[in-house]
């Protein structure tokens, strides 16, 4: 499956390359939903944005007919604990995707694109926790638990975009998805204090999984 | 070109930065506890919700995420489990519980409905699965479980003196976890005392208790009276929140659609501690809450008919500044100071490392 997944990126990446000419508009987005909330901040009830992809890109020939291209990745280090455990997480979090899309206007000033994606997530999370216990009652007790998760997959499905053109160049816009997604996960925990709750395992989830039109895209067309 | 494609990266620059998010510090404790002044299941439990060592990375307590100054809530969305993750819902506060879900002096076996989704009904078997829950507490299985709490020395001695027995087995872990947690109740706000007759409304908390009560009939559905706040109020509702659901609440469980959007229908007792409010922590304040009912739901086929008019519409609510003050002021009533400070009830860790 992977293999067919890799031939039809590749295939996508190269049409991609191919295709363009001199009246192809190319698309632009960044997710602007935290930006928007830093300069217009009405209060906090905006849901969860649960869209991982930051940045895409997009093209369309004069047809209409194009390909897009997503991005997410978020990474982040921290260090956090109380009197009796200290904790350090990193995490990398990877998205990616990459469909045909069909671009056509919506009256005057909104642009309706339908695609079909394929997808690609890796997430990496790794967890060191040492606990500090020493009371009378109790043997002093160090241990250092690290957990590791990693998980793989892959998915496609169907994504609807609506954008609304402020300007020529400048339009905002949000799109919704039903995606399939295949996840494959292995965890495992080593424990220094006490190996035998040490554990190692893999699964494979599989859901399909509706995201709401909550993203705002602020997309720039050249 | 140039400068279009400097603002564009500005923006993604600016926009990454954004997305970084800083953790909640947790707070440091400040008890004691002593395994000579076990003398009941009780006492275990608590020690067993405060006790780190029940995540697979002694990370993360019970109380992590139920803390006793918001009513054994949490102050953010989305608490974080073992490895950080954030978690899926709201933190529910824990009060009164034992009137929900214990019939007699069994656990189990009631009407009771526990979680958003009201998933489980029996306290014992509640109060085990965040611990066994991917992304809370991390524990792989239930035998585990045990072996973990039976090679603390503290829980061998005080299970023994209590059971009899040296082997810890996980009825006895569920039965003082859910022991301690039916025990926390609110039962000494500012309303009970009024009720009691021991204090009186304020003028404007008066208003508030009248606009509650009479003209908005917040009580249809939130009866704040009963100290489990659920009598005769229905236990789920869909108050509106969303036109189409990334989270299906009570439709997740029954796979009925007529029960997608439908969520447990909270206690408001200690309401004013519990921000951020809904499953999914999305009104920071009471005021947000009220403005939702008074101008924000949306009509959806499932919304609850108490939010609906004569016409099948909702039933905005419309309420004013003065009035919302008011229910502001009542609701605040609602608060148990006792129960947010009851030392039965603290954290009975203390360091003694630091």
């Amino acid at each position: 499956m992977k293999k067919y997944l890799f031939g039809v990126l590749i295939c996508l990446i190269g049409w991609t390359s191919s295709a363009q000419t001199d009246s192809t508009k190319h698309y632009f987005s960044i997710q602007a939903n935290q930006l928007i909330r830093q300069l217009l901040n009405f209060g906090g009830s905006s849901p969860a944005v649960n869209n991982p992809y930051l940045l895409t890109y997009s093209f369309e020939k004069q047809n209409g007919v194009g390909v897009s291209i997503g991005l997410g990745l978020e990474a982040d280090n921290f260090e956090d604990g109380d009197a009796f455990s200290q904790r350090e997480t990193s995490f990398t979090d990877f998205s990616m995707r990459i469909g045909f899309d069909k671009k056509s206007l919506l009256g005057k000033k909104f642009l309706l694109g339908v695609g079909l994606d394929l997808l690609f997530q890796a997430n990496n999370n790794e967890t060191t926790s040492t606990f500090n216990f020493n009371n009378g009652n109790f043997s002093t007790n160090e241990t250092t638990v690290i957990t590791t998760n990693v998980s793989k997959g892959f998915g496609f499905g169907p994504r609807l975009n609506l954008s609304y053109e402020l300007t020529q160049n400048i339009l905002i816009g949000t799109e919704a998805s039903y995606y399939f997604k295949s996840i494959n996960t292995s965890s495992e925990s080593e424990n220094d204090d006490n190996p035998s709750s040490d554990f190692s395992e893999e699964f494979t989830n599989t859901s399909f999984k509706m995201v709401l039109p909550s993203v705002l895209y602020l997309t720039f067309r050249f | 070109m140039k400068i279009k494609f400097s603002f564009f990266f500005f923006l993604i620059a600016l926009s990454i930065s954004c997305e970084m998010d800083t953790d909640k510090p947790v707070p440091v404790t400040e008890l004691s506890i002593s395994g000579e002044d076990v003398e009941s299941v009780f006492e275990i439990g608590k020690v067993l919700f405060y006790d780190k060592r029940l995540s697979v990375n002694n990370s993360v307590s019970c109380a992590s995420c139920h803390k006793q100054q918001f009513a054994f809530s949490d102050n953010v969305a989305f608490s974080r489990g073992f490895e950080n993750r954030l978690t899926e819902r709201n933190s529910m506060p824990i009060q009164n519980l034992g009137n929900v879900s214990r019939v007699g002096n069994h656990f189990g076996n009631s009407a009771g409905f526990l979680f958003w989704d009201g998933r489980e009904s029996n306290l014992w078997e509640m109060v085990l699965k965040p611990l066994v829950n991917h992304r809370e507490m991390g524990i792989r299985d239930i035998e585990s479980l045990e072996n973990r709490i039976g090679e603390i020395e503290f829980y061998q001695k005080a299970f023994e003196n209590i059971y009899w027995r040296e082997e810890i087995d996980i009825q006895s872990i569920g039965n003082a976890l859910a022991t301690f947690v039916s025990e926390i109740t609110s039962t000494n706000t500012k309303l009970d005392q009024v009720t009691r007759g021991e204090a009186s409304f304020t003028g404007i908390e008066q208003i508030g208790r009248d606009l509650f009560f009479n003209k908005y009939d917040c009580n249809s559905c939130h009866q704040v009276e009963s100290p489990s706040g659920y009598l005769f109020a229905g236990v789920f509702a869909n108050i509106g929140l969303d036109q189409v659901y990334d989270d299906k609440g009570l439709g997740e469980v029954t796979g009925l659609s007529s029960d997608n959007g439908r969520f447990k229908i909270p206690s408001l007792r200690n309401v004013a501690l519990t921000a951020p409010y809904m499953h999914d922590g999305r009104f920071e304040t009471l005021d947000e809450v009220i403005d939702h009912y008074s101008t924000g739901m949306t009509n959806n086929e499932s919304l609850d008919f108490r939010l609906r008019d004569d016409s099948g519409n909702p039933l905005f609510l419309s309420v004013s500044q003065a009035e919302k003050d008011a229910l502001k002021a009542f609701l605040h009533t609602l608060t148990d100071y006792k129960m947010i400070t009851d030392p039965r009830f603290s954290d009975p860790f203390t360091s003694t490392t630091k």
